[in-house]
């Protein structure tokens, strides 16, 4: 039978990584974002060389799975840079892990923005020279304010994914939600494991169930706004 | 680089097994997901609410949450690779679910109208006219599931079940090199991928000429 | 004032126009006629660079400019000088009808918001849409869209204005509010280049009529020329064809 009580208490202490958690999500997802955009933009300029090397990584992240992405950063980072001076250690987890989550979801999100952007008209774009504006103001006045509604659910919903992503974490000993749940069961010495499994199942729960909302909500909006547009 | 050589060896020989596994994984979803698509499709309030709770619960929390669960609520002498698959079909369900909706609702509605109008029974609507033309929607659909089973499955190490992922640990694990291995493993996943996904599109094409279809 | 000449195009090997040349005067109204492919559109949107040509030169007042060559400077230059109104209106989605007139005046022009607002009121109130200022694309009809287009064109008061075709896309009852649009500011004077197929606009609001088929111009001269003593054989098939079209309005 399951022990209640055990999983009532493990809820407490594995809420207080939960703020550590979200951070990391969250920052990763801004710099996969940035990235994002960087590539899709060498992809749809077809900036010669670049746009080759841009497929390649796509390729690379999108046929591999994430695990892979984490242990080679983790492993190969620090042989990667110390050519370069730069000796890493193994204690900086958190970084280690916002870079593999950055380089995987890049892939994803790239996925998001190429096909919302080019799915706006190309008569915009002439509208817009005609009017007189540069490149840079026709992206930013006349195309963006287009595209973002189209991709900001599927955004959401990318973001939602990578916070169950970090669960994978704990296989370099990032203390998030799922590290400290394992740590919990090693310190006592393996009992009630599925109790404290199931309690950091409720956790993740509850953050998904508020982020669906939260992107629900985003969509409505994002809906009225693609309406009059 | 003689380390990679051999873990890329070794790696190569549990392909088969894991395209097995990934096969396994997905034919069981797509029977569970057709269960939970005729579940939310129906007008009944009971199996549609159902539904909606198994989708919450089982999407919302980490795949590998689910894994450890089952895998300590199995009884102890249950094989390893079954705890897997199931865990997998349970988890990857909702998603075919969605699949198999978007696929059937992709055919127009004047096809059935069509169809009805010519004299065909429900049935033979769904059977002759509308599953043919969905399934041009869901084969492609169903290799990106596929290949993303063969990635998903990598979390399977973690219970010991045996795939491309955890004889890479095992190699890293017997020679110390790390790097080595996880690469062999990411260049094996990313040449399946690559390979899988050019042979259906060469496949697909000669299918779609001799069936005189479109290719969407 | 704005002289075009021996404009050159390809699609790939598809030869769209061989040597087109233009040249318009101050307060014309061009009318462009032709079958369907016959290279009238394309070589409308070269002239403002939304087509490059292989090929071809502009003189437009004091700028001289190779067409298939041009920096960005001019590009950018020649654009300021011309008004586009296109065929499907291409009307900013994320603007209302008032802020499409503006974009272009403050962003572009830099003219102050306050100042470019009336400008661009002014310009809508021409066209008939005073009661439309904060209305979005999506809320206005087809007839609507692009009478703000062409309000988008006319308020910084460029040189000439180039039209694509502008009444292809609208339904027949609503061609008619566009045309008189139109007519009204070819009447004040406005230099106009029209690609068109309302037969009815060349003939009597146009000063100049171009026959463009197979990428070449087969026929140009005044309205009565053109309609009523064809010289080439082509012109008088095409317009053979194109008998009994429909009168809107004019």
């Amino acid at each position: 039978m399951l022990d209640i009580t055990v999983i009532w208490k493990t809820l407490g202490r594995l809420a207080t990584r939960v703020p550590y958690t979200i951070t990391i999500a969250f920052v990763s997802i801004l710099i996969s974002t940035a990235l994002a955009i960087l590539l899709s933009m060498i992809k749809i300029k077809k900036v010669k060389i670049a746009s080759a090397l841009v497929e390649l990584y796509l390729s690379f992240f999108r046929s591999t799975p994430g695990l892979i992405h984490i242990l080679l950063v983790y492993y190969g980072l620090p042989l990667v840079l110390k050519p370069f001076g730069i000796i890493l250690d193994a204690s900086g987890k958190d970084l280690y892990s916002i870079a593999a989550l950055s380089l995987s979801y890049a892939a994803n999100l790239s996925e998001i923005l190429r096909p919302a952007y080019l799915s706006i008209d190309k008569g915009q774009h002439e509208a817009a020279l005609c009017a007189g504006l540069s490149g840079f103001q026709k992206e930013y006045r006349i195309i963006l304010p287009q595209v973002i509604p189209i991709a900001l659910p599927a955004m959401g919903n990318a973001f939602i994914e990578l916070i169950k992503d970090t669960s994978i974490l704990f296989v370099i000993g990032l203390t998030d939600i799922m590290g400290s749940a394992k740590n919990i069961i090693t310190n006592g010495l393996g009992i009630n494991k599925v109790e404290i499994y199931i309690a950091a199942g409720l956790i993740y729960l509850v953050i998904t169930t508020v982020g669906n909302w939260g992107n629900h909500f985003l969509e409505i909006k994002c809906q009225k706004v693609k309406k009059h547009q | 680089m003689k380390i990679f050589v051999e873990d890329l060896l070794s790696i190569i020989t549990v392909v088969p097994r894991t395209m097995g596994l990934a096969l396994l994984v997905m034919s069981g979803s797509f029977l569970a997901g057709l269960v939970i698509a005729a579940a939310k499709m129906s007008h009944n309030k009971v199996f549609n609410m159902l539904s909606r709770f198994y989708i919450w619960y089982v999407r919302g929390i980490p795949l590998i949450v689910h894994l450890f669960v089952l895998y300590y609520l199995f009884p102890k002498n249950a094989p390893v690779s079954v705890v897997l698959i199931v865990t997998y079909v349970l988890y990857s369900a909702p998603g075919q679910a969605e699949n198999i909706r978007t696929a059937i609702q992709s055919v127009p509605k004047g096809q059935y109208e069509a169809a009805y109008c010519s004299g065909l029974s429900s049935f033979q609507t769904f059977r002759r006219i509308i599953f043919p033309q969905a399934l041009t929607v869901l084969l492609p659909i169903s290799l990106t599931v596929y290949l993303g089973n063969i990635k998903g499955i990598s979390v399977a190490f973690m219970i010991g079940v045996v795939d491309i992922m955890s004889q890479a640990k095992l190699c890293s694990a017997l020679n110390f090199g790390y790097v080595e291995a996880y690469l062999a493993a990411a260049v094996v996943y990313w040449v399946l991928c690559v390979g899988l996904t050019r042979l259906f599109t060469y496949c697909e094409a000669i299918l779609y000429r001799k069936k005189g279809i479109a290719v969407s | 004032m704005l002289e075009i000449k021996n404009v050159h195009k390809a699609f790939g090997d598809n030869q769209v126009l061989k040597g087109v040349s233009l040249k318009v005067e101050k307060g014309d109204v061009v009318a462009i006629l032709g079958p369907s492919g016959s290279g009238k559109t394309t070589f409308l949107r070269s002239i403002n660079f939304l087509e490059k040509a292989d090929k071809g030169e502009i003189i437009f007042d004091d700028i001289q400019a190779d067409l298939a060559h041009a920096t960005k400077k001019t590009i950018s230059l020649i654009r300021k000088k011309t008004g586009f109104v296109f065929q499907n209106y291409n009307l900013f989605n994320n603007k209302t009808a008032l802020e499409n007139v503006t974009e272009g005046l403050i962003i572009a022009r830099k003219i102050p918001k306050k100042e470019a607002i009336e400008i661009g009121k002014r310009a809508l109130d021409k066209v008939g849409l005073s009661d439309r200022y904060d209305y979005y694309p999506s809320q206005l009809s087809g007839g609507q869209q692009q009478r703000v287009g062409i309000a988008r064109a006319i308020a910084a008061n460029p040189d000439v204005i180039l039209f694509d075709e502008p009444t292809s896309a609208l339904d027949p009852e609503l061609i008619g509010e566009v045309l008189q649009v139109m007519k009204e500011l070819a009447k004040e004077g406005t230099t106009m280049v029209v690609v068109t197929h309302e037969m009815g606009f060349a003939q009597n609001v146009a000063n100049h009529v171009v026959f463009m088929e197979g990428g070449i111009v087969v026929e140009e001269g005044t309205p009565k020329e053109i309609f009523s003593h064809p010289k080439e054989e082509r012109t008088k098939q095409f317009l053979r064809r194109v008998v009994g079209y429909e009168d809107y309005s004019i």
